[in-house]
């Protein structure tokens, strides 16, 4: 069991055992990583603040099934994503992905933006990618974690967790070009 | 193999995700791959950057729906518990052998009727006049327990 393993898996055992408080200290630890990766996956705060104290609350249930020896945190991180996948499936797509994607790359004049406005186009630009390759890049590029992990996480292989990274990055890049480019005309 | 052809390529490179000497060299000597890495970093910086909203209160939510369901859970087990003692006290009380009961059943004494007597010329017998019926007297049954303190009296009409 390594050192980080350990820290992010703190409580657990005492936790599983009834203990409230252990309970609580485990929640604390994770929950603004389960909140973040729920806002940045479904977009929008008021559902990723619940979906996170349904993730805590199928912990809680569910305890008993999760292996100390292994970091909480895949596990958190994998109900996560399919509980935020099931509040998006239930919305209505809201923007058209091919429309961007097709476009051909133009000359990246992003250096020519205020930094929140390059983070903006960015974050619209994420929202648009197809749940699973959404999920894989924030995993990846926005909680850095490794390619091993978002694969532990997403219950992928590190092969295809790569593919949808790679692919995911293809398009986040033209949707950016994209946009830039509507901009300037 | 054109350059654009090799995009998912550089976006794997850009992060260090990817590395293939061949692959390094060209982007060294081909400017619009070197720019395509460069632009790619930007945007990879943007995400890595990405600031989340401050993180709403989740701890004590949590743990304030758990301890309801916990404490609904135990109250139902109290309240059942309770409810299973006071069904078992009644039907161990209803269930008791009855202990010696006598009863004393006083009941009106019977009304008398007297027949005539038939002397000289024979008369037909005739039904006497029904005397008026005597004011009805409840009956009354008295239990007696084995109690010297408690009697039970049943008067009915």
């Amino acid at each position: 069991v390594n050192v980080r393993v350990a820290t992010l898996s703190l409580g657990l055992p005492e936790a599983k055992r009834g203990d409230l408080a252990a309970f609580e200290q485990l929640i604390r630890t994770h929950e603004r990583t389960v909140f973040r990766l729920a806002w940045r996956l479904v977009g929008n705060p008021d559902d990723a603040a619940e979906i996170a104290q349904e993730v805590f609350l199928k912990l809680y249930r569910n305890m008993g099934s999760v292996d100390e020896g292994r970091n909480v945190g895949a596990w958190l991180y994998r109900v996560t994503v399919n509980a935020s996948n099931d509040v998006l499936r239930k919305r209505r797509p809201t923007a058209a992905l091919d429309e961007f994607t097709h476009v051909s790359a133009a000359p990246s004049p992003e250096q020519s933006l205020a930094a929140d406005q390059r983070r903006e186009l960015a974050l619209r630009a994420l929202d648009m990618l197809p749940p699973k390759e959404r999920a894989a890049v924030v995993l990846r590029d926005v909680e850095g974690l490794s390619t091993a992990e978002v694969a532990e996480a997403l219950g992928s292989s590190e092969v295809t967790v790569r593919s949808q990274i790679s692919t995911a990055r293809v398009k986040l890049k033209r949707i950016v070009d994209a946009m830039l480019a509507r901009r300037q005309s | 193999m054109t350059c654009s052809e090799r995009e998912r390529d550089l976006a794997l490179y850009a992060s260090g995700d990817l590395f293939e000497p061949e692959l390094e060299q060209h982007v060294a000597r081909c400017a619009t791959c070197s720019k395509y890495v460069e632009d790619m970093r930007a945007l990879l910086g943007e995400l890595a950057g990405d600031a989340a909203p401050a993180t709403p209160v989740i701890a004590s939510v949590v743990l304030g729906r758990i301890r309801r369901r916990r404490y609904g859970w135990a109250a139902f087990a109290a309240t059942a518990a309770a409810a299973s003692v006071l069904i078992a006290v009644m039907v161990s009380m209803l269930s008791r052998p009855v202990e010696t009961i006598s009863v004393t059943l006083r009941a009106p004494a019977a009304p008398v009727v007297t027949l005539p007597v038939a002397r000289g010329k024979a008369q037909p017998l005739r039904r006497p006049r029904k005397p008026a019926a005597p004011p009805a007297e409840p009956i009354v049954v008295k239990l007696v327990t084995d109690d010297p303190d408690v009697v039970i009296y049943w008067i009915t009409d």
